[in-house]
């Protein structure tokens, strides 16, 4: 996939899944961040999921970065991700760090996406119906008033 | 075959007031480098070189010299986190043979269980990309590894377990250690899950800890001690700095630094007598045991589970416990070079592991991310 004109990812999120909106929002920390950190972010604060694509090797990149890490090029494009992907792997947490209040365990994973790079995420479903190599698909959760970052849903199999 | 040993630990110390709670980290590391200097008889003049590195200190080498007055002539603070002192043991062979020092010192201190067990704030600097999640560094990285390992090879909670148990096997042997019962593999994986898989038991312990070493070269050792501990060689290396970069969650540096340390010292496995494995967390060392040769990828499950790990078992790993049971000061390279130099002087008492004339010392820094290898002997050894 070259990661191009899909769809808008934010719109799995939406209300035609049956998810209701108060499943994704958790109480995250809303990070220190500039220059292409800001820049993904406020993709985010858009409902896109952007990663990088190198124009001179195709590959892509993600974090963010200034430069491609596999040819050195310095003008990586930003490209709308597919949002869809596979459980890597994922840890339960049960203790939390400063700030995260949450009731129950959480499920932070590494998701690789269609497009080959990985990315640190929640999965957004309880930890007994998380398994590594399931099926995900983006979605946006609200961590904090006015900020939100790309989390992970199951994608339901075909009735 | 190696030309010859690439440097000399002429002195080593922990600082006798580890446990007490009532100094700072610089006060304790400078604490433990007059007792390092005392060990090799070296006066402080004689000290040239100053290495180390620090989740506190934005300058560490220079925190050090002040607080001793030592005016270096090189100055190394290179941090690849916990094995970073591991490293330096390379960066001072190599400053040494360029004539840039003669003496070095290599000092490192914690109190990170007097601070409440929080990670200081310089080593939890936010990553944008995972801050958001909740994520807890390092435990969520190792929670991760463990997790793959367990989905692609079938590696099981017990079977982890069993190196916290064999951890404390050898603590008890340590009357520095404190403890004073064993652990069973049921009362591992029925410790409260943290970040599962893992558990409370397959995590280190928190403590306070400093440690200091003096080198010079081997041919300079004689002007010190009759009894040096040589370094043969050092392979260091890393890969990766966010979570989501680690190449495969089963794989660490040890894969590419062990062979290249046991190479520069024309030897093999089976010519090593004692190991010291940063032992951070159970995964941390089952992953390390695969990458250094001790059994194929995916396979250390098995090789631990019988128990070989412990006391009387080959191979003889983290002999005086290990960060699992016997003390973690935030970064453990220090710890591990003190116990292999312990071993290689014969000073292990009831751990000792009988006639051991060479030790392999591997690291790991942030999670599995660098790795820092060295191979060490008494001086009347040679592959």
């Amino acid at each position: 996939m070259n990661g191009q004109s899909v769809p808008a990812s934010s719109r799995a999120a939406g209300p035609e899944t049956g998810i209701g909106q108060s499943l994704l929002s958790f109480r995250g920390a809303v990070p220190e961040m500039r220059g292409e950190e800001q820049r993904y972010f406020d993709y985010c604060q858009q409902g896109r999921l952007m990663i990088q694509r190198c124009p001179q090797c195709a590959l892509h990149v993600f974090y963010p970065r200034a430069v491609c890490p596999h040819c050195l090029h310095d003008n990586l494009e930003w490209v709308e991700a597919e949002g869809r992907g596979l459980v890597f792997t994922y840890a339960v947490h049960h203790r939390f760090p400063p700030g995260f209040k949450e009731a129950s365990p959480y499920v932070v994973a590494i998701v690789e996406l269609t497009e080959g790079v990985r990315m640190m995420t929640r999965i957004m479903a309880a930890p007994e119906d998380v398994s590594v190599g399931m099926e995900v698909r983006v979605a946006f959760a609200a961590v904090a008033e006015d900020f939100q970052v790309p989390v992970f849903l199951p994608v339901e199999p075909a009735a | 075959m190696s030309a010859g040993p690439r440097l000399a630990i002429v002195g080593a110390a922990a600082a006798p007031s580890r446990d007490s709670g009532t100094l700072t980290p610089a006060g304790l590391m400078a604490e433990a480098a007059a007792a390092a200097m005392r060990d090799a008889a070296v006066t402080k003049d004689q000290i040239d070189g100053l290495f180390s590195a620090s989740a506190y200190y934005y300058l560490p080498q220079m925190t050090l010299g002040d607080h001793l007055d030592i005016r270096p002539t090189y100055s190394d603070s290179s941090n690849i986190g916990g094995c970073s002192f591991i490293a330096h043991l390379s960066h001072a062979a190599a400053a040494i043979d360029a004539g840039l020092c003669r003496v070095g010192l290599i000092a490192y201190a914690s109190t990170q269980r007097s601070d409440g067990r929080r990670l200081v704030k310089s080593m939890s600097e936010p990553l944008a990309y995972e801050v958001p999640y909740g994520s807890m560094w390092p435990l969520t990285g190792f929670a991760m590894m463990a997790r793959r390992h367990m989905a692609q090879f079938g590696t099981t909670q017990r079977q982890l377990a069993e190196i916290a148990v064999a951890a404390r096997e050898w603590a008890l042997l340590n009357p520095q250690s404190g403890q004073t019962r064993p652990l069973s593999v049921e009362e591992v994986v029925e410790s409260p899950e943290i970040c599962a898989p893992l558990r409370r038991l397959d995590c280190c312990l928190v403590s306070d800890g400093a440690g200091a070493l003096v080198v010079t070269s081997p041919e300079m050792a004689a002007d010190f001690t009759d009894s040096p501990v040589h370094v043969w060689s050092v392979a260091e290396t890393h890969d990766s700095r966010y979570t989501s970069r680690l190449p495969d969650y089963v794989t660490s540096p040890a894969a590419q630094t062990g062979p290249r340390a046991l190479e520069g010292a024309g030897v093999t496995l089976d010519d090593i007598d004692v190991f010291e494995v940063y032992d951070a967390f159970t995964i941390a060392v089952l992953i390390a045991l695969e990458d250094l040769g001790f059994c194929g990828k995916g396979e250390g499950g098995p090789f631990v589970e019988d128990g070989r790990l412990r006391p009387g078992g080959c191979p003889p790993l983290n002999t005086g416990g290990g960060g699992l049971s016997n003390r973690h000061p935030g970064m453990l390279g220090m710890e591990l070079l003190l116990e292999a130099v312990t071993q290689l002087r014969h000073e292990g008492g009831g751990r000792q592991v009988p006639q051991a004339q060479t030790a392999l010392v591997h690291g790991l820094g942030a999670i599995h991310m660098s790795g820092a290898t060295a191979v060490l002997s008494r001086p009347d050894w040679a592959p």
